[in-house]
């Protein structure tokens, strides 16, 4: 996944395909192993929150029974008052693939799955959400079957049932269902990239989904139907872009502005990019969740904050400040010197990795020759693109290209960027003259904010020193990602990033480097195509024993970095967000990457 | 009188029509592509095509352009959902019509706009007139040094310097935060106390500036000249013959800073953190959202024009001799 | 009359009241003859007025600051681009300097800019000159725009005049700040390919060119009245009765005697422009890195301010002086060319 507009996370990833099975996945456990495992802190961290570390698994049907555990010392009653950057703007769940749109949208919709995280943040269990587990799979890992839940109901009272379900599914293929994720699309259809639509325009003109492909045989029951084996589908499905729709309620474009809820609350009034309002919804049984609380009597939700905002009401604590929170905002990366050594003020912050880990990506189709990558490599100043971002509150140097919160991760560094984070041109420079390609010019094209101007002028500065003419080209960020993913375009070298949509391997390297996924749109920026990577990705793909698969993608991606270098990772991100000193239940959620908001209470 | 009334409309919609064809031109004159924002990831030539059809942007420019003006007055319907009149184009961004987000965004706007502007004419003008009239006495040189150092300052610094020690500091307000009029009265000018300050502080130098040398000359007039020497009170004298010659031009300017303020303080708005006009169109510049971008164009156009119009009528209804011009 | 000031993005929505009414409109008749020269009459008034003088000589070390930051640069030996911070260790893990105050120094006089520890004194040279030069730029645009139309309509009148001030009104219904936020960034990234850097030289005539395009309309209608006023003069009419051609009369009658608005009217519009440029740079349309600016200084002063405040101090101060200096200054200019104004 690659971020959104504002540096949250915009999920958007190519399919991953997992040929696993479903038993050996709920025996999957992946994640960094507990903060023993992971990288040493940063020396200024605050003493009074750690970045945290999660592990995941797939639960039973007695994991996916509600109530959910109890938040210690909570209480019940109040308004909660929350204070975002931007209003999410869709709220139909077929459009949520933002980090924030995903967390905020968590307290009033749900799907098949959904994740239950353990109060101390640090264990997260796939569990059957509406359904009454996380599913059965048959045929190979080819069907899947769910019951949903006895007794569930809308926020009018109506019963959920498994029409609402299938309509959920069928009415993703309508051309209008732009922003959310495509995996079922693409995986009920048999199809790539936007293939789908052609499959199946939607439910609108009156045609349904055949059931061989989509079927709901009785009220409670729903069967999905894959051409091929999706061992993956509990986690997929626990993703926020594939929430339920109630069909009697569904009125396309306005349905995207007042949705139909089955979470804990309702939305009771929304005024675009101002404020959102949740009440709390009659109808919801907290017997049939497992993983939302009601503690508080509403939400009022508050757009149009920046992080500079947000962190000085929350660094203030007195008054209002006190019972506030923000969901999403991290703290601004310019106060978060004084916010983390502040003992005062770091008593209330959480923190934790997020999937995400930023590479400076080179395009390959430009610079053929893996010399003249590795001299660039080593004259990269990693670092300062670190400190630009906000330093030690951003992220952690990276080595390679997995994230701390992946399966199986381990520090690897083969090109000893962590000994040399400011970049060693001198010997780059060296490397060069030997090919004779000093002077040479390379172009880097960057999103144009503040932050990523730096990072790029400090690029062009340090580079200069190795005999490199970079020549920036800025590009506005509302654009950025789709320019990049031109298959072929005219930079050399880009800033990028990349999230896993769930924590194991195959949603990172097979949409990054699968040589066969080189296309206008698709994630493989690098435009690396190398035939032993495909091949071992094919194999990989094969294997049924998690363990080992997450390993041979560890393996994979060394090789990748030692070999065909077809970028340079950056760092791994981490999030510092701070609370009002009143509110309760504050957890970092790693999955969401943002506040858990199902089980906040006031004090 | 009737005619010249109607020629100023005339005038007016003229200029509204011309701007909106130059806004139009050179937003869509620009190679970038607005359907491949809302295109996503997987974008493929099909995908956009669909969304292109469904934004309208599948037609030839002038096309698009009459659609859009007719749909000002008829309103228009979209693949994606429908733009009741006025409609100002459609937001695939927000995934609305841009009438309502100017709409609700508005309060916001005007509240700022006239608290704004009843400090800054209090305080300016006030300033002003006691300058002009203690004129080289000491109050006129504070009040002269303090204008022009106020005339000096930046918002952007000023703002977030007055949050820093005002609400984080002394604690003597909370956060500014907008609450309608309508909801809390106190609350909605407890609110805006510190941002309509702020805004008001640049003007407040102006202002004073303006006054002070706008008396002064009328002072100079033969007409107040003589009153005074006639023996008339000097408050009299001030009041019946200098202030009303120097009325005009404060309105005049008022006329033009406030319907600009109207259009949005995209500075003031931006720092703190309040969602008006301003901030929407730098929200939708960062995310090259163009119906909206080309909707507040268009919408700040028509408040300046509507607001110079009407400034001009009634100075035609006060001065006879303004409807000759 | 409408007096409409020029663009000042400074006071938010780009328009404020910054002229002053006794130096609009009104018609500098020629200054009575005496023995002395009318320029050296005004010199000598201002040589008298302390303030005025003053601000000439904060002006004129701005102006030098300016031009001479390369010296200023060669002598002090550092310059605006090198990470002095990161080369040499100043920083925190966060980019702030470790030093208090900003990391000022024996080595460092105005401290190190976060994130990545550049010396702030010559990146204030240079970023004074960066947008002093752009404020420059336009002025002298602004005021030659103003110069041509003011005289074309003022003085041929008729069709000429009416096309001038509807395009005049044209323009001035445009909102200002967004039409500068929403066309400087997309104008910027045309003409050049994707492989060349856009060249700073590039972004900045864009920028001066689209600012200049909305700025110019309060100076021509001022310049236009002025014009207006002084063809009904005896002067003028004497030189038309004595045969001069249209030319000559604009260029021996009138022009000269437009010198004193044309003065005001600059040393007004420079510091509006220098600041309108800032804020510009603030909403993040100025001028890019790793080009030193003044206005950017702005911006990351504003966004570092609660770690660092000392970095705020240096361009806001500056920024203060210059804009009151030149303000005080072009008061004393019309004090002095004018003496029957107001003041």
């Amino acid at each position: 996944m690659t971020r959104s507009l504002s540096g949250r996370a915009l999920r958007y990833s190519a399919c991953a395909i997992v040929a696993s099975s479903a038993l050996a996945l709920s025996a999957c456990s992946s994640g960094g192993g507990g903060a023993n495992a992971g990288p040493k802190n940063n020396q200024a961290q605050a003493q009074q929150s750690e970045k945290k570390y999660s592990t995941t698994k797939v639960g039973t049907a007695a994991d996916s029974n509600g109530p959910a555990t109890p938040v210690p010392g909570a209480k019940n009653g109040g308004v909660l008052q929350t204070y975002e950057e931007s209003d999410i703007g869709h709220y139909d769940p077929g459009q949520i693939y933002t980090a924030n749109a995903q967390d905020i949208v968590s307290l009033f919709e749900r799907g098949l799955t959904g994740y239950k995280m353990s109060n101390d943040g640090t264990k997260f269990t796939v569990v059957g959400d509406l359904a009454t587990d996380p599913g059965t799979a048959s045929n190979g890992d080819k069907t899947w079957t769910f019951h949903l839940k006895s007794g569930l109901k809308w926020q009018d009272g109506t019963p959920i049932t498994a029409t609402d379900i299938k309509w959920s599914f069928e009415r993703l293929f309508d051309s209008g269902e732009t922003n959310g994720p495509t995996y079922m699309q693409q995986w009920l259809s048999n199809t790539t990239g936007a293939g789908f639509r052609k499959f199946y325009p939607g439910p609108y003109k009156g045609k349904s989904l055949p059931d061989s492909v989509l079927s709901a045989p009785d009220n409670s029951t729903i069967v999905f139907n894959f051409k091929t084996p999706h061992a993956d589908l509990p986690y997929t499905l626990a993703m926020p872009g594939y929430g339920a729709v109630e069909k009697a309620k569904d009125t396309k474009a306005k349905y995207d502005q007042m949705p139909v809820s089955d979470g804990p609350y309702q939305i009771k009034s929304h005024s675009l990019d101002k404020e959102l309002v949740l009440e709390k919804n009659p109808n919801w049984d907290p017997k049939l969740d497992p993983i939302r609380h009601q503690y508080l009597d509403g939400y009022d939700i508050h757009y149009g904050h920046s992080t500079q905002d947000t962190t000085q009401r929350l660094e203030d604590q007195t008054g209002a400040n006190a019972k506030a929170v923000s969901l999403g905002n991290p703290v601004d990366p310019n106060s978060a010197d004084k916010v983390l050594t502040t003992p005062s003020i770091a008593k209330y912050t959480v923190q934790g990795y997020e999937p995400f880990n930023g590479t400076i990506t080179y395009n390959m189709t430009r610079l053929k020759d893996y010399q003249v990558r590795k001299a660039l490599s080593i004259a990269m100043p990693i670092k300062q693109i670190l400190t630009a971002a906000g330093g030690a509150s951003a992220g952690d140097l990276a080595g390679n290209y997995f994230s701390p919160t992946m399966a199986g991760w381990k520090q690897t560094d083969p090109y000893g960027k962590l000994k040399k984070p400011n970049g060693d041109p001198a010997t780059a420079k060296a490397m060069l003259t030997k090919l004779h390609k000093t002077g040479m010019k390379v172009t880097l094209a960057y999103e144009n904010t503040p932050a990523m101007q730096n990072a790029a002028a400090a690029i062009q500065t340090t580079l200069k020193q190795a005999g490199v003419n970079v020549q920036l080209k800025d590009i506005p960020r509302s654009t950025y990602f789709t320019q990049i993913d031109v298959v072929p375009n005219q930079y050399d070298m880009y800033m990028a990033d990349w999230g896993a949509d769930w924590p194991n391997g195959d949603t990172v390297i097979p949409p990054l480097f699968d040589g066969r996924q080189i296309a206008t749109g698709a994630n493989n920026t690098a435009h690396l195509n190398d035939p032993y990577v495909n091949k071992q990705i094919d194999k990989i793909n094969a294997m049924t024993d998690v363990n080992q698969s997450q390993t041979a993608w560890q393996n994979l991606g060394e090789y990748i970095l030692e070999k065909d270098l077809p970028g340079i990772p950056t760092y791994n991100w981490t999030q510092v967000q701070l609370y009002g000193k009143d509110v309760g239940g504050v957890v970092y959620n790693n999955v969401l990457a943002m506040l858990d908001p199902t089980r906040l209470f006031l004090k | 009188m009737l005619r010249f009334l109607i020629r100023r409309a005339l005038g007016a919609l003229v200029v509204l029509i011309l701007i909106s064809a130059i806004t139009y031109g050179l937003f869509w004159a620009v190679p970038r592509d607005p359907a491949m924002l809302s295109c996503g990831r997987d974008c493929t030539a099909s995908a956009l095509k669909i969304i292109h059809h469904n934004l309208g942007t599948d037609e030839p420019i002038y096309l698009q352009y009459w659609h859009y003006m007719v749909g000002i007055f008829a309103g228009r319907h979209f693949p994606v959902g429908n733009c009741p009149a006025p409609c100002l184009g459609y937001s695939f961004d927000e995934s609305t019509p841009v009438w309502p987000i100017i709409t609700g965004r508005l309060p916001v706007t005007i509240s700022l706009a006239i608290g704004g502007s009843v400090v800054f004419l209090i305080v300016g003008v006030g300033l002003g007139m006691i300058a002009a009239a203690r004129r080289g006495k000491l109050i006129d040189k504070v009040a002269t040094t303090l204008s022009m150092f106020m005339y000096s300052m930046q918002i952007y610094f000023l703002g977030p310097i007055a949050l820093a020690i005002l609400v984080y500091g002394l604690h003597l307000f909370n956060n500014p935060a907008y609450v309608p009029f309508t909801e809390n009265p106190w609350g909605w000018f407890v609110g805006l106390l510190i941002p309509w300050a702020v805004l008001a502080t640049i003007f407040v130098g102006a202002y004073t500036r303006m006054t002070r040398s706008l008396l002064i000359e009328q002072f100079q007039e033969e007409h107040v000249k003589m009153a005074r020497a006639k023996g008339m009170s000097t408050p009299f004298v001030f009041f019946r013959y200098a202030w009303r010659g120097a009325l005009s031009m404060i309105i005049t300017q008022f006329g033009m800073d406030f319907s600009s303020l109207l259009g949005g303080a995209i500075i003031t708005e931006y720092t703190f953190s309040l969602q008006g006009l301003g901030a929407f169109s730098v929200e939708a510049t960062d995310k090259s959202d163009l119906p909206s971008i080309m909707g507040i164009m268009l919408f700040g156009a028509a408040l300046i024009v509507i607001f110079n119009a009407a400034i001009d009528a009634c100075y035609a209804v006060i001065d006879p001799r303004v409807r000759l011009n | 009359m409408i007096n409409k000031p020029p663009a000042d993005p400074n006071s938010d929505t780009g328009t404020s009241v910054g002229t002053m009414p006794d130096e609009e409109g009104e018609a500098q008749g020629p200054v009575a003859r005496e023995s002395l020269s009318p320029g050296k009459l005004a010199w000598r008034r201002f040589r008298r007025d302390r303030t005025g003088m003053l601000s000439l000589y904060i002006v004129l070390a701005f102006f030098l600051a300016a031009l001479l930051a390369p010296v200023v640069s060669m002598l002090y030996g550092k310059n605006p681009y090198t990470q002095y911070g990161v080369n040499e260790n100043l920083l925190n893990s966060f980019g702030y300097p470790l030093k208090p105050n900003g990391g000022i120094s024996g080595q460092f006089w105005f401290g190190l800019e976060p994130p990545y520890g550049k010396d702030v004194f010559t990146e204030l040279f240079y970023g004074m000159r960066t947008s002093i030069g752009i404020g420059v730029a336009l002025t002298i645009l602004i005021i030659i725009t103003s110069v041509v139309l003011g005289l074309l309509a003022g003085y041929l009148g008729g069709w000429v005049d009416y096309v001038v001030m509807r395009v005049a009104d044209l323009l001035m219904a445009f909102p200002q700040q967004l039409f500068f936020i929403a066309f400087i960034p997309v104008l910027s990234a045309l003409f050049f390919s994707p492989r060349v850097q856009t060249p700073t030289w590039f972004r900045v005539t864009i920028l001066i060119v689209v600012m200049w395009f909305l700025s110019w309309m309060a100076v021509a209608r001022i310049l236009r009245s002025a014009v207006l006023s002084m063809r009904e003069r005896e002067f003028v009419e004497a030189a038309k009765l004595s045969g001069a051609s249209t030319w000559r009369i604009i260029r021996k009658e009138i022009l000269p005697n437009m010198t004193t608005p044309i003065v005001v009217q600059g040393t007004l519009l420079l510091p509006t422009m220098v600041s309108a440029e800032a804020g510009l740079s603030f909403l993040g349309v100025g001028v890019q890195q790793p080009t030193p600016d003044w206005g950017r200084m702005f911006q990351t002063g504003a966004a570092v301010y609660q770690s660092d405040i000392t970095y705020m101090v240096f361009p806001t101060v500056t920024m203060i002086v210059f804009v009151i200096a030149f303000n005080l200054l072009g008061d004393s200019v019309r004090d002095a060319l004018d003496p029957k104004s107001a003041r």
